[in-house]
């Protein structure tokens, strides 16, 4: 995936809409647009809509049973990105505990 | 647009200066950035951190403003991973001084082209919804 996959995945997730299909298409598995929009305050039309945002994104992926058609979760692509976040983040944390540890220990608290 | 970054925001019982001091000595990075750190801390300057397990990262610094705020790129030296940019940003509080690091991905690792419906994939439902927090969290306090 290239730099604008990610971007993808982040601006379709920008959106609580759209993370809430995401959240729900894991939780229950695969659904087809019509069962989605049943539990949900909107049209079918609206359900597809970011239903396809998500497809562009490769946050679900399509399947074609009869003449429906399921979405179904496939999240690696955030989970690419949110490994880097927990890595980073977690370095960081060490990082500036030694940090606290050392400017504290030289210089003491700053005089008021 | 969205960026994958993270952001840590501490409270140091130390002044300004002391932490600028910290952040830009490259003996006082080597003490808490994990690894040997040599820069040259001027904008266009270049700098290398030696990693404990050996990898070499490189750097570049973009902005120095003392005692307020650098920037800087860096990148493993052997590709092993993606280039990003980190800004430490520093300002008086009345016990001492807060630093706020932001590192943002430059240009993310290559991932999985658009995952396949394979039925038998599995993944963690909890870490999904970890990352949708973590949005969450990263959109409110923007």
């Amino acid at each position: 995936m290239t730099p604008d996959g990610l971007d993808a995945v982040f601006s379709a997730l920008a959106d609580p809409t759209r993370r809430d299909l995401v959240a729900r298409l894991v939780r229950e598995g695969p659904r087809s647009a019509t069962t989605l929009a049943r539990d949900l305050p909107m049209t079918r039309q609206a359900v597809v809509h970011h239903l396809q945002s998500l497809d562009d994104a490769g946050l679900v992926a399509t399947t074609r049973e009869g003449r429906e058609v399921r979405y179904e979760a496939t999240p690696e692509p955030l989970s690419e990105a949110v490994a880097w976040m927990l890595r980073t983040g977690a370095r960081w944390d060490r990082r500036l505990d030694r940090l606290r540890q050392q400017v504290e220990r030289r210089s003491g608290p700053p005089a008021h | 647009m969205e960026e994958v970054s993270i952001t840590r925001s501490v409270e140091l019982e130390a002044g300004v200066d002391d932490v600028w001091q910290a952040v830009t000595t490259p003996e006082l990075l080597s003490g808490w950035l994990e690894g040997e750190v040599d820069v040259d801390v001027r904008p266009g300057g270049d700098g290398v951190l030696v990693e404990p397990e050996g990898t070499v990262r490189r750097m570049r610094v973009d902005e120095v403003e003392p005692p307020r705020r650098l920037a800087l790129q860096w990148w493993p030296e052997d590709g092993s991973g993606p280039a990003s940019t980190v800004e430490l940003d520093l300002q008086p509080t009345p016990g001492g001084t807060r630093l706020v690091v932001t590192e943002t991905l430059l240009a993310p690792t290559p991932l999985a082209a658009k995952a396949s419906s394979a039925a038998g994939s599995r993944w963690d439902v909890r870490f999904l919804l970890l990352g949708c927090s973590l949005l969450r969290v990263a959109a409110a306090s923007r």
